[in-house]
């Protein structure tokens, strides 16, 4: 008689807690009850109104197989080279259920509604307190402001069936043997530029690996106890055939990294992120917790105009107010919030020792106390980059800036263009010819853009007025810096496009003795681009 | 586009470039620039990260 392979239990978070101990062999109730994650994975799957789990008893996970091979079968203690997978559904099932759906046509409603209602997947590990491996969970439901470009489909098979998760990424939490908080972070931004980039997928061990390996440290680097740094996660990126690019944030700077991760997430490029943590729910007495890393998936736009900033430049990704990010101490698409609520810390020592405010986002992370009161001072940015996209961020920056202001220099006129909002965001040709091809562009100018050979990757600047489509200035992301980079400008607006020709074809433009570069770089693009 | 907003095009260009060509006009340019010079810093600091914070280690 063969063994039962699987069973059928309706949620909840005691009947996860439950199974997740009994299935890792390691581990009491109490001690998963204690982590921080069940309570977040309860919040997900009472908001996606999950109502059973299907636990599949003997799964082989390929990154735990590759980290068991590696380190856990030549420990003394025996640990199980197979996992357990829970799988999540809408709809409520009992076994017996379950046992006739599984021998239903594909195409049977039944057999229909039971696929529908997939929600994802998670391997359980047979290991002492980090249990939770390879998880993926759909999205919250994207609206026109909460967007995760980075979440793909993703496939799954339980007993023939093919299951697809709708929109997701992969998240593990850290074993901290072979993988620390950054490891964690990198596998999912791996997950995800490997489908972007064609690269290889590395398990969690092998990016450890990889990031140390050229690293003359002071202490063993496996097991995994002291993390990675952001130069070492450079070294890993690179050992897939990407670019690393770090960027350095300023505490107090937060508009800069709303527009620095907006251009890149939403181009599918998922970022990690470096950040402080303090536990403030002792007031004026935040206790550090440590330096931690993350993975951006996703963001939230407020339904507002972009806050202006000391240019009046009006910015698009200003209005991001919250952020989601694979956190491994919590969950896949967890939410920091950008609330505006600073936090008191001293600084100095002696006689400078003051008292200052400092930025920081809202997290979900559990303090002492219980409360949520964990904070997040943001430190920096690594973004992994397929190597022809050359051209950084800053440079386009440059030059929309300059020409908006430009732009504010002329005459008021009905066109408005002195309160423009600006979009600025990395692009495929490919992304880029969809939204030509749904737009309301006259058919002879679509097909003339749609037809046009074009660089693979682009910066695109897209200017607003009023939620509408003005223009669309494109960069090429693949080219050489001295060149003046500006491949195209579609223009949504005859009038405006008129304009702005004129300008770019007149004589007086070369007597203007103070017009800023970024100005002439795009007016010289104008004239020059059909 | 008809030709009576194609007039109003160039006579609204015409006066942008004059109005760009007077000294109004270049200190007008000269405050955008400077402007967007110092907006553009952080993004350019942002490139030139410190070996101290390339170094640090994520430990949590």
């Amino acid at each position: 008689m063969p063994k039962v392979a699987f069973d059928v239990r309706p949620y909840s978070l005691d009947t996860l807690i439950e199974l997740t101990a009994l299935l890792s062999g390691q581990n009491t109730p109490e001690e998963i009850r204690a982590k921080s994650q069940p309570s977040y994975f309860d919040d997900y799957f009472r908001h996606s109104d999950v109502k059973t789990i299907v636990i599949e008893k003997q799964y082989i996970d390929r990154d735990y197989l590759e980290d068991f091979a590696a380190y856990y079968v030549r420990c003394f203690e025996t640990y199980s080279r197979c996992c357990a997978r829970l799988h999540f559904f809408t709809s409520s099932f009992d076994k017996r259920k379950l046992g006739q759906i599984l021998v239903r046509p594909l195409d049977d409603p039944e057999m229909m509604a039971f696929t529908a209602g997939y929600c994802g997947f998670m391997v359980i590990k047979p290991l002492p307190r980090t249990v939770f491996g390879r998880t993926c969970l759909r999205t919250y439901p994207t609206t026109p402001s909460r967007q995760f470009p980075v979440a793909r489909a993703f496939p799954a098979n339980l007993f023939g069936i093919p299951l697809q998760v709708e929109s997701t990424l992969p998240f593990q939490e850290q074993d901290s043997v072979v993988s620390a908080c950054a490891t964690s972070a990198l596998w999912s931004v791996l997950q995800a530029t490997a489908r972007e980039f064609q690269h290889r997928l590395w398990a969690p061990i092998e990016i450890t690996q990889a990031a140390t390996e050229f690293s003359v440290t002071e202490s063993r680097m496996i097991p995994n106890r002291t993390g990675l740094s952001t130069a070492m996660m450079a070294d890993a990126i690179r050992s897939v055939g990407l670019e690393a690019l770090p960027l350095d944030i300023e505490a107090d700077d937060h508009d800069a990294l709303r527009a620095a991760l907006y251009a890149y997430v939403r181009a599918r490029i998922p970022v990690i992120m470096g950040v402080n943590l303090f536990d403030t729910c002792v007031r004026n007495k935040p206790r550090p917790i440590g330096a931690h890393a993350v993975a951006i998936t996703g963001f939230n736009v407020a339904d507002r105009r972009g806050r202006a900033s000391r240019t009046a430049f009006r910015q698009k990704a200003t209005c991001i107010d919250k952020i989601y990010v694979h956190d491994d101490q919590l969950g896949p698409f967890a939410k920091m919030t950008f609330d505006g609520i600073p936090f008191r810390a001293q600084a100095g020592t002696g006689k400078r020792r003051r008292e200052i405010s400092v930025p920081s986002l809202a997290t979900a992370w559990p303090s002492r106390d219980g409360s949520r009161r964990v904070r997040a001072v943001p430190d920096l940015l690594l973004v992994p980059l397929y190597h022809k996209i050359r051209i950084p961020y800053d440079d386009v920056f440059e030059a929309v800036i300059g020409f908006d202001g430009f732009l504010k220099t002329l005459p008021r006129s009905p066109e408005k263009l002195h309160v423009l909002e600006w979009d600025l965001h990395l692009s495929t040709v490919n992304d880029l010819k969809t939204d030509l091809q749904k737009s309301n562009l006259p058919a002879a100018v679509r097909v003339s853009w749609l037809t046009r050979s074009m660089p693979k990757f682009l910066w695109r600047a897209t200017a607003s007025r009023n939620a509408e489509q003005v223009f669309d200035i494109l960069f090429d992301a693949t080219g050489i810096h001295t060149s003046h980079g500006v491949h195209g400008v579609v223009f949504y607006q005859p009038a405006i496009q008129s304009i702005l020709k004129l300008i770019a074809a007149s004589p007086d433009l070369d007597q203007i003795a103070d017009l800023g570069e970024g100005a002439l770089r795009i007016l010289t693009g104008m004239a020059r681009t059909q | 586009m008809n030709s009576d907003s194609q007039t109003e095009a160039r006579r609204f260009v015409a006066k942008a470039m004059e109005r760009l060509k007077s000294a109004a006009g270049r200190k007008a340019l000269r405050e955008v620039n400077a402007r967007s010079r110092v907006a553009s810093e952080p993004f350019k600091r942002a490139r030139n990260i410190s070996s101290e914070k390339l170094n640090r280690r994520f430990t949590v």
